[in-house]
């Protein structure tokens, strides 16, 4: 089966949309964190395959993580402003396929680390945006829980990711080493996602001063040398 | 401690309409220009500052539609932050320009009833960037300031262009660099060349690693290297095999540092593969050339001690002598040897022979540092340091009183080697000094031996209640000594005579804090021990020696059994300016390398050949990574579990004195 979750919450109510339905399209279910709300938004309930979940308390990005998946199942990891191309989960699940790797993540947005980082943004880090093109396909440290595809069997629990609202990705990287995980970030042209315009994502937020619990997370998992090859 | 002297408030004080008039922005910032139009008005011609967007990240900017012959964003600066000491000044920017024969420049400008001149010059000509670029720049300045002058900080512009300015750190430096600010790791405050090489490559890392891999992956390696970070070296080489195998030019470069880092982890059949893969890229470094000799590649085992570039391999070259009858006379004078060590090499030679050319090359190799002692040996015993005495070459002029020095000793299992290390100590040409020695709970006869000193008024001896490691030892005896100079020395060392005197006096000359002595070590049958880099003296980190304030301020030792004076050392160099320490380059110890030295026991070995035991290196890769990143990123806490893990932390316990 293939499901794709996603966490959204009301200031997005209508931008989301274009998002929500991009990804629903290509997937037997969309699960939906729906942060902050009593009920199900209105905009929303046109979604044929959704399933809705109201999180006791406010998860943010950690909301795409409290769904539960069959091993077998392909699950896809999104984000509210991102439009998905058309054949992105059969892209990927077929790109799965042909890695030849053990237990791959794949993504579409691939980062670096250096070393020896310290947390300054724009600096110690190489990003393969997500928006841009992509000759050959990298391995990374870290791949943006937007654009992620793994196999119901490694996703992390909420367990795991409980209490990384604002640095999700760093705690799944974090996960994906320590499972053994390579991540690979695939090929692709340019803008063959795109995100919606206008929308202040928490990435920007957490970029610009990552908590100190996070940079030292970065430090288990973050750097060329801890790249699975 | 570091404090910040710039000032934010212009980014909020600059709205997105664009204003185009010199004078006061904030309290701070104010907007200057060469020669203004209309002086009445201050209204600037070409002139544009406004609010700008840049990706998520706003900025100011400052476009220029005409050329001027300057035109000045200028933050004041107290009088009192300038004071003398090292800036880091970090700025981040975009500059796009048409014109980039004369970009921005960064200076202080001191301003005396209304005209400035440069008081400091900080970067000329910033490179034009079409993107947000970070530069760093860390200066020193000695010039006097004046109460009745103003000084501004500056970025400077003349030619038509837009610069963006997006960030502005400066943070004056003085004294010791502090390891624990959130945000401002140690390696950016620090002028030593692997921390400047780290934060270049840091903030290049996005286009450098992208573009240019060839230039950025063997510096990173380099820097992983020079912090003995070899688990992180080798995750680096690995990286490089696989994604640039074929890449020539980037092998070529980081080849050597390959081959090291397989070297200290002991992966000699991975160290194989690399040759293999090196030669068929038709490369062949000296570093392959001397690792088959010394794993004994049969077809170089008999070849010339001369690599293809001419050198001579001295590593192989002096582990070949130490086996005695490999190479004749004939051979020996046909060997291009450098001109320092040639007298070594000549004695590991004689020494097959007979003690009394092997001393005459050993002295000859004293002299050429006009050493006033000369070495004598006595009668033969099994371990050559016992029969080292020392005879004045020439008369000893150096100092001979002054502060009390005392000399810290850590003794395990020494009943061998205690006596000529002592002797030594207590026949030292400088004359104040007490020595604090502690048997570190020896079950051998090191107490005994100890005791035969205790009658000498300089000496006092304790014993531990427990074995606890040598830098427990020397935290607790630290405690217990009376001088305002403290040094150290090893159980298994010899002090030449003038060891004390030399580090003392170059310390005093140059006003420093910290002075290291060098060392040759030397194996029981008299060999002496070269290392991989062809170099016999080496800085003595044992025998460090420093004024009392400094182990207050970066004490104590680590509690583990091996490389936390290493650690010290490092700690000191890395927020120390590097005026405090002095280095001595001439020989004032002579180390037993021996399997009973603390450095060569099994499990936390070092050898000449540059293996590392798994114990040590993930203590020393920690330590590496602590003094870059800093103790925010790197807690002491996550050190001790990692030398709790690999089994050399040694809890401290009790020392009690055995002399009143």
């Amino acid at each position: 089966m293939r499901i794709a979750n996603v966490a959204t919450y009301p200031a997005r109510e209508e931008s989301c949309l274009p998002a929500l339905i991009s990804i629903a399209v290509q997937v037997d279910v969309l699960n939906i964190a729906l942060n902050e709300y009593t009920d199900v938004p209105r905009s929303l309930r046109g979604i044929r395959n959704a399933n809705f979940h109201f999180p006791q308390e406010d998860l943010k990005d950690v909301g795409k993580f409290c769904f539960e998946a069959q091993d077998d199942d392909d699950v896809f990891l999104c984000d509210d402003d991102i439009i998905y191309p058309a054949d992105y989960t059969d892209g990927m699940i077929h790109l799965r396929q042909t890695t030849g790797l053990e237990n791959p993540v794949l993504g579409v947005h691939g980062v670096i680390y250096s070393d020896y980082y310290d947390g300054r943004s724009r600096s110690g880090r190489l990003v393969h945006v997500f928006y841009r093109g992509l000759d050959a396909a990298a391995r990374v440290n870290q791949l943006g829980t937007g654009t992620i595809h793994i196999k119901g069997a490694q996703m992390p629990g909420l367990d795991v990711m409980r209490g990384s609202s604002g640095y999700v990705d760093i705690r799944f990287a974090r996960h994906a080493y320590a499972n053994h995980y390579p991540m690979i970030c695939i090929a692709r042209d340019a803008n063959w996602m795109k995100e919606l315009p206008n929308i202040e994502t928490l990435y920007h937020s957490v970029t610009n001063s990552l908590p100190i619990e996070a940079l030292q997370e970065v430090q288990e998992f973050g750097g060329l040398s801890k790249i699975f090859l | 401690m570091p404090s910040v002297i710039s000032d934010k408030s212009i980014f909020d004080a600059v709205s997105a309409q664009s204003r185009t008039k010199t004078g006061p922005i904030t309290d701070t910032w104010r907007l200057s220009a060469s020669q203004p139009l209309d002086p009445a008005d201050r209204t600037l011609p070409g002139i544009e500052i406004f609010q700008d967007q840049i990706n998520a990240f706003a900025s100011i900017a400052l476009r220029l539609n005409q050329d001027y012959r300057w035109v000045r964003l200028e933050q004041s600066i107290n009088q009192s932050d300038l004071n003398t000491g090292r800036y880091r000044v970090a700025l981040t920017y975009q500059y796009i320009t048409d014109k980039p024969a004369r970009t921005p420049r960064l200076k202080i400008i001191e301003y005396k009833d209304g005209v400035g001149q440069t008081y400091l010059n900080i970067a000329q000509d910033l490179p034009v960037t079409k993107t947000p670029k970070t530069v760093e720049f860390l200066v020193a300045t000695t010039a006097q300031t004046y109460p009745d002058r103003q000084y501004r900080f500056c970025i400077e512009m003349a030619k038509t262009g837009t610069l963006n300015l997006l960030d502005l750190e400066i943070i004056h430096i003085d004294g010791a660099i502090a390891t624990d600010i959130p945000g401002l790791p140690p390696y950016r405050l620090s002028d030593l060349q692997v921390n400047k090489t780290l934060s270049s490559l840091n903030d290049s890392m996005d286009s450098s690693l992208r573009k240019n891999p060839q230039g950025w992956l063997p510096k990173m390696l380099g820097v992983a290297v020079a912090l003995e970070d070899y688990q992180t070296a080798w995750g680096i080489c690995k990286y490089i095999r696989a994604q640039h195998r074929h890449d020539r030019t980037l092998i070529e470069t980081t080849a050597p540092r390959m081959l090291d880092t397989a070297l200290a982890l002991g992966e000699i059949e991975e160290a194989r593969n690399m040759m293999r893969e090196f030669s068929a890229l038709g490369l062949c470094p000296n570093a392959s050339i001397q690792l088959s000799r010394n794993i004994g590649e049969p077809d170089v085992k008999n070849a010339s001690y001369q690599f293809p570039s001419g050198e001579t391999d001295i590593f192989s070259l002096n582990r070949a002598l130490e086996r005695g009858g490999q190479l004749s006379f004939g051979e020996m004078i046909f060997l291009s040897l450098p001109t320092t060590e040639a007298a070594l090499i000549w004695a590991n030679y004689q020494r097959q022979f007979d003690d009394e050319s092997y001393l005459l090359q050993l002295n000859n190799y004293l002299d050429s540092f006009d050493s006033p002692f000369r070495i004598t040996l006595g009668e033969h015993r099994a371990n050559i340091l016992n029969r080292v005495s020392f005879s004045e070459n020439k008369p000893f002029t150096g100092m001979t009183h002054g502060p009390l020095v005392s000399v810290i000793v850590a003794a395990y299992q020494a009943e061998e080697t205690i006596g000529y290390a002592i002797r030594s100590l207590l026949h030292q040409t400088y004359q104040d000094i007490e020595i604090l020695i502690a048997d570190d709970c020896s079950d051998d006869a090191t107490s005994e031996r100890l005791r035969e000193f205790a009658d000498d008024p300089r000496v006092r001896i304790y014993r531990g209640t427990e074995n606890q490691g040598p830098y427990n030892i020397r935290n607790h005896l630290i405690a217990e000594a009376r001088g305002d100079i403290i040094t150290f020395h090893d159980a298994d060392d010899i002090a030449l005579p003038h060891r004390i005197s030399t580090q003392l006096e170059e310390m005093t000359r140059h006003q420093a804090k910290v002075a290291l002595g060098s060392w040759l070590r030397i194996k029981e049958n008299g060999h002496i021990v070269a290392f991989r880099d062809g170099r016999f003296l080496r800085n003595c980190l044992n025998s460090i020696m420093f004024a009392r304030p400094i182990y207050d301020q970066f004490g104590p030792y680590r509690s583990i059994l091996c490389g936390a004076d290493s650690e010290f050392y490092e700690k000191l160099r890395g927020r120390l300016p590097a005026s405090e320490i002095v280095t001595v380059r001439q020989p004032l110890v002579l180390g037993l390398w021996s399997s009973s030295s603390l450095t060569r026991t099994a499990g936390i070995e070092a050898d000449e050949a540059g293996y590392r035991a798994p114990a040590r290196r993930a203590y020393a890769a920690a330590i590496g990574r602590q003094r870059v990143l800093g103790k925010t990123i790197l807690p002491d806490q996550k050190i001790e579990e990692i030398t709790h893990a690999v089994g050399i932390y040694r809890a401290p316990k009790g020392l009690i004195s055995i002399t009143s």
